[in-house]
């Protein structure tokens, strides 16, 4: 193996004012999913998988126009409704691997509604 | 692909925007045209002072001043930031951006969609 291997960690976090369920719908449903995360006018997709699901596959292989081919491979490791979703996934630019990791998703799923 | 010239008018506007007080003038000038009178005396700067503060914001382009009779009205040029806040706006991880596709989707979503 050649190259180097960097390591990072990030945190994103997003105050959204709607209720957990609708959240986590836009995750779990598939057309949901599609519309917030492949479904853009930038990006063509070439392949589509959802199995949303502990141990199911999650595909989203596509184009952004002028740019490379971009494979993102995931397996949900854990879900628990409206709580947390984990997932680990593997990323290919132009069929080199870039990125391979866990994310803990929507590990904080909390909906504060009295504002 | 940016070219020198616009290279050369972002060092300069970032360089302008690089000090409180002139970020103060163009605050209060995007609100509409003052004195420059008006300008200093909210700061407590005597007028060279605000006058070399303008001068910097002037070379950038962000201001324009007019003299009518003894007094010199400062105006915010419309539009001069535009080119810094699409820079900055561009300055996002594609986690940032897919983060900010799902708010947009959970926000616009209808309320009875989710299931």
């Amino acid at each position: 193996m050649t190259g180097t291997v960097t390591h990072a960690s990030f945190t994103l976090t997003r105050d959204i004012a709607v209720p957990v369920e609708r959240t986590f719908a836009a995750f779990a449903d598939p057309a949901q999913k599609r519309a917030w995360f492949t479904d853009r006018p930038d990006w063509d997709t070439t392949e589509d998988a959802f199995d949303f699901r502990v141990g199911g596959t999650e595909i989203a292989e596509g184009r952004f126009h002028g740019g490379p081919l971009s494979r993102f491979v995931a397996r949900y490791t854990d879900i628990v409704a409206d709580e947390r979703i984990v997932l680990t996934y593997d990323m290919w630019l132009d069929g080199a691997r870039r990125e391979e990791g866990t994310r803990g998703l929507l590990d904080d799923l909390a909906a504060y509604l009295e504002g | 692909m940016p070219n020198s010239q616009e290279a050369e008018r972002a060092d300069l506007v970032f360089r302008a925007l690089a000090e409180a007080r002139r970020r103060a003038m163009v605050e209060r000038l995007v609100r509409g045209p003052a004195s420059v009178s008006e300008l200093a005396a909210p700061a407590g700067l005597s007028l060279p002072t605000v006058l070399q503060h303008l001068d910097v914001l002037a070379d950038a382009g962000i201001v324009t001043s007019s003299k009518l009779g003894r007094t010199r009205t400062v105006s915010f040029v419309p539009g001069s930031l535009d080119g810094t806040a699409t820079w900055l706006a561009a300055q996002r991880t594609s986690a940032e951006q897919q983060a900010d596709r799902l708010v947009t989707h959970l926000e616009a979503a209808p309320e009875g969609e989710a299931p």
